[in-house]
């Protein structure tokens, strides 16, 4: 069972995506956080996730820039500082057009990067192609 | 100090003294040989006459020595050594030479140099001198002597060089009549003709020798008196002689008796010099009035010279040497409260603050001993100036200096820039706050920037979130719940879905054009024509099937923004793509052609064309001039490619033809010339 973090604020885009992902027939487990901090805390096993086995990391992590508490490109800092998840693939998925992000988010060294298209069927065929490519294409270092 | 003028006369005057000497030397030693070889001729002159004794002609060699030494004003002790040795003898020789006269004495002088065998009536004591000459000698080395001594006693000398001259004439004029009586003083001593003459030339050479004493003054001197002292001293001379003469001649020729004679020279006396002192008023009167002539133009000259300098706006100060005020003008009275006045003879440094003007006072003794006709004062430094109520002022000052014979003279130049450095002041500081306020200004303005651009990054991410949803529900909702709705309610979501897709390109043009605006301008020579293929490659990749043929003019190049144009070409060739759609045989063409004498760039398509009565709103931001039925868009497309071209500093326009095709026309001028 390949499990996705999928890191979103936006309940209607969160909603939007697990919609696509049913689509798309890949089987597996989507983890939903809704900010930074929930995120690295799924990862590293802190509050509310105290007591998970931290070695069962996702096959994919699905991250969004804009996101409260902690901001998109701090967590995928320390997605890629700690040891545990520095190999996992991160794909930044965010409506952010901004060259200087993109920058960023390559130079802290995220996998991928995909601009959130408006149109629901482009979006859809993103995530199903996204989903093929980087969970049964794509040899995990860590799985 | 004596003017040049006289200066020049010194140099004469001692010259001529110089040249009696010559001629007293030379006619002693010429009689000196004759009594060696025995020539009667250079021992008497005339037959028969009197000769020049031996000791005689020596004696005036040693004169023409000894004046010779003498006769310059400033006489080294060793010449004076040597000339009182030349007085010592000839006041020697004629002493003994007059002993010998008056008690019989025979010291055997007379003989020492050479026998004289030559006894007559003339000649009773053979080989001495006569008592006139013994006498005229002993007054000659008295007058050498006075000469010589370093008292001030060349008055003296002079008298006796006078007396000589007395002497010598009284001779020389009985030569002239033949009286005995006047050249032999006793019937057996008598003065040769050439002695007297070598008399009166020594007694010249004496007289010359001290051209500045009074006597030689009058004599010598350019002002009308001398020069009528030239003119009348030789009248005095020779009139009289000649007259004289004449009327010895005739009544010795027997043309007329005593009395007529005496009548006719008195007479011709009387005429002659009245005829002389006329002509001398004369000349004098033509001087004066000359030297008046001079001296009024002089001042006029003098007085446009002063009007000149009084009326001068600057300041125009003259100092003399010890830089005290010779001069101060009517500007620098006002300048420096002083009256002119009060200032002439003080010294310049009362016009100076008290700190600078022993450097002022050094660095114009330092310049007068340049030869730099001028020069700015103060250009290392600032200079200024105190007025009488002890204001200080800043001056620009430049100065001059000219050399007269009355010495050196300085002349400064003022003028007042207390105004012109308020005005540079003010300036600087008017400067200052424009920098500063540029500064603020532009911190200001990059705020904004910075605020305007988050505002943009914040308005695409936050507008097109619920753009998404809006997309992604009406489709979910379709896709579920199609079966529930009927035709109409599934086109109803078709409308949402595309709204809200349309919506998202608004929001993307409208934040390439913001964008545009802030962007900096990245130059490079783009290859146009490139551009060009490659989106038309793009453009067939999107519509395989479709057959468009397009006509690319190869190789032009342009200077610009390469990703900017890449957005110009995306814009006008995807238009002309779409306004073709309904056309069967598709042309598009771009090229570059000459109009107006410029090169302008072009895009033409055979689509849909447009009315050319709304030109106008062709480039304005949403303007369409078709339905969104007929032909997708925004409508910004073309305002973004309009904002670009104007942003490299050309022009757009366009023309249409409804159906039948558009044309867009721009020119991209060259950019290094835009940067002038």
């Amino acid at each position: 069972m390949t499990t996705i973090l999928l890191v979103e604020d936006n309940a209607d885009d969160e909603a939007l995506t697990l919609r696509a992902f049913k689509k798309s027939n890949l089987s597996n487990e989507v983890v939903v956080t809704r900010d930074g901090e929930e995120a690295l805390d799924y990862l590293f096993g802190h509050n509310q996730y105290q007591g998970r086995d931290t070695t069962q990391t996702p096959h994919l992590i699905l991250l969004d820039l804009k996101l409260p508490k902690i901001d998109g490109l701090e967590v995928l800092r320390r997605i890629r500082a700690d040891e545990r998840t520095r190999l996992l693939p991160v794909v930044v998925l965010t409506t952010s057009s901004e060259q200087e992000d993109m920058i960023k988010s390559y130079t802290l060294g995220a996998n991928s990067y995909i601009r959130k298209p408006v149109d629901f069927t482009q979006f859809a065929n993103a995530i199903q192609q996204l989903g093929l490519y980087w969970l049964v294409l794509n040899q995990s270092p860590t799985h | 100090m004596t003017s040049p003028d006289t200066q020049a006369k010194v140099y004469n005057a001692t010259f001529w003294s110089g040249v009696s000497c010559v001629i007293m030397g030379a006619v002693g030693s010429a009689v000196l040989i004759g009594w060696i070889l025995d020539i009667p001729a250079l021992k008497s002159i005339f037959p028969g006459m009197a000769t020049m004794k031996a000791n005689t002609a020596a004696a005036f060699v040693i004169t023409a020595l000894t004046l010779w030494l003498v006769r310059r004003e400033n006489i080294s002790p060793s010449e004076r050594r040597l000339a009182y040795v030349g007085t010592g003898l000839i006041v020697l020789i004629a002493s003994i030479t007059l002993i010998e006269y008056l008690t019989m004495w025979n010291s055997g002088l007379d003989q020492l140099l050479f026998r004289d065998d030559d006894i007559s009536a003339t000649n009773v004591f053979p080989g001495r001198m006569s008592h006139a000459t013994a006498f005229s000698f002993l007054l000659m080395g008295l007058s050498l002597g006075f000469l010589t001594i370093p008292r001030n006693t060349v008055h003296r000398s002079q008298i006796f060089a006078l007396a000589i001259m007395v002497v010598a004439m009284i001779a020389l004029i009985g030569y002239l009549f033949d009286v005995e009586a006047l050249y032999s003083f006793v019937a057996f001593s008598s003065m040769a003709v050439h002695t007297a003459v070598l008399f009166v030339i020594g007694a010249v050479g004496v007289l010359f020798a001290r051209p500045n004493t009074t006597l030689m003054r009058v004599v010598l001197g350019s002002e009308s008196g001398s020069i009528m002292v030239r003119n009348l001293l030789p009248a005095a001379l020779l009139v009289p002689i000649s007259v004289g003469w004449l009327r010895w001649f005739g009544e010795r020729s027997g043309l007329y008796n005593t009395e007529f004679g005496i009548a006719l020279f008195t007479l011709i006396n009387i005429g002659v010099f009245s005829a002389l002192i006329w002509w001398n008023g004369y000349l004098l009167n033509r001087a004066v009035v000359d030297r008046r002539h001079a001296e009024d133009s002089l001042r006029r000259s003098e007085a446009r010279l002063i009007g000149i300098v009084d009326a001068a706006m600057d300041a125009i100060i003259t100092i003399d040497n010890n830089q005290h005020v010779v001069m101060f003008n009517r500007a620098a009275e006002v300048m420096f409260q002083y009256a002119s006045a009060d200032m002439i003879g003080q010294p310049l440094e009362r016009i100076i603050p008290q700190r600078f003007r022993e450097t002022h006072h050094t660095l114009i003794q330092i310049f007068g001993e340049t030869e730099v006709t001028n020069r700015r004062m103060g250009s290392l430094r600032s200079v200024s100036g105190i007025r009488a109520n002890g204001d200080e002022f800043p001056v620009e000052a430049s100065i001059s200096q000219i050399t007269t014979p009355n010495g050196k003279y300085f002349t400064v130049i003022l003028r007042d820039i207390t105004e012109r450095q308020q005005a540079e002041d003010t300036l600087r500081s008017l400067n200052a706050e424009l920098e500063q306020r540029v500064v603020e200004r532009t911190t200001h303005l990059a705020a904004i920037n910075k605020e305007l651009e988050a505002f943009s990054y914040s308005v695409s991410h936050d507008l097109r979130a619920p753009l998404r949803t809006l997309n992604g529900f009406s489709q979910a909702l379709e896709e579920d719940y199609g079966n529930q709705l009927d035709d109409e309610g599934k086109g109803y979501l078709q409308r949402i879905r595309t709204a809200s897709r349309r919506m998202g390109q608004l929001i993307d043009d409208l934040l390439q054009l913001a964008r545009l605006s802030r962007a900096e301008l990245v130059t490079t020579q783009v290859n146009l024509s490139q551009l060009v293929s490659e989106i038309s490659g793009e453009l067939a990749q999107t519509e395989p099937e479709r057959q468009v043929e397009w006509s690319i003019q190869t190789g032009l190049t342009a200077q610009g923004d390469k990703q900017l144009l890449l957005i110009v070409f995306r814009n006008l060739l995807g238009n002309a793509w779409k306004f073709m759609h309904k056309k069967d045989h598709a042309h598009i063409i771009f090229g570059q052609m000459a109009k107006d004498s410029e090169l302008v760039f072009f895009v033409k398509d055979n689509g849909a064309g447009f009315n050319m009565a709304y030109v106008d709103k062709l480039f304005g931001a949403f303007q369409r001039l078709h339905a969104n039925s007929e032909f997708e868009g925004s409508g910004i497309g073309l305002a973004t490619v309009q904002r670009i071209i104007h942003r490299h500093g050309g022009s757009i326009w366009a023309e249409g033809v409804i159906n039948e095709g558009a044309t867009f026309y721009f020119t991209l001028p060259s950019l290094m010339e835009m940067n002038d």
